[in-house]
């Protein structure tokens, strides 16, 4: 037995360890329920799905050219821009409603909702600078 | 204001030579997905894949992507800027 890919392997042994511990730690507690069945499966099944396609040289080939095919990684790189930017502009706005409702009603709980929020708006801001400046030099 | 997507004869080559979306896609090392979307317009090819293409159709890049056809209409783009 072979392992023409070893990331996906991995990947799916810690999906399968991870539904054992799930569904052990349930039954330790006697807590089990729908939800916690129906992530268990969820996990076993990609788990296994991960490690079959790990294991078939065939299906390994498959994966490694979805992975370099231009338009896949031009979509990704698209979406994972955009989902950046978004999660930006909720910052940002999360940042001034918490702002503004501290002012309004006098709770300072509110701005200490905020602090969340603001941090990360500051901190994406800062990584776009720096992101921006590196590949600017780069290309 | 991005880069319009390409037109090309993709399709009307692949159709002649009597080939499917898969066979095309497995010969110039891509998914299927990516070739029906150059098809559509909606993806326009690399160069590298363009060349690639190309060469299995036996034409040149040029002519598999219309590029003077495709130029003109960019031209226009600038125009009304």
């Amino acid at each position: 037995m072979k392992i023409y890919n070893k990331k996906k392997f991995a990947l799916g042994a810690g999906m399968l360890a991870l539904a054992a511990f799930n569904l052990a730690l349930s039954a330790i507690r006697r807590d089990v329920d729908v939800e916690i069945l129906l992530l268990v499966a969820a996990l076993a099944a990609f788990g296994a799905i991960d490690i079959g396609r790990s294991l078939s040289r065939r299906m390994t080939r498959e994966d490694r050219l979805e992975a370099l095919d231009e338009r896949n990684q031009l979509i990704e790189y698209k979406a994972r821009s955009r989902a950046f930017q978004l999660m930006q502009a909720a910052s940002l706005v999360l940042l001034v409603v918490f702002l503004v409702a501290g002012k309004v009603t006098g709770h300072e709980s509110f701005f200490a909702m905020g602090v969340g929020p603001g941090v990360l708006f500051s901190l994406s801001a800062a990584l776009e600078i720096g992101t921006f400046v590196y590949y600017e030099s780069r290309n | 204001m991005g880069a319009a997507t390409l037109k090309t004869r993709v399709r009307e080559l692949r159709t002649a030579a009597k080939m499917t979306q898969q066979q095309l896609a497995d010969l110039v090392h891509v998914s299927s997905r990516t070739i029906i979307s150059i098809e559509k317009e909606q993806y326009s090819p690399s160069l590298m894949l363009a060349y690639r293409i190309a060469r299995v159709f036996g034409v040149t890049v040029e002519d598999l992507c219309r590029l003077e056809e495709n130029m003109q209409r960019e031209e226009e783009q600038y125009e009304n800027l």
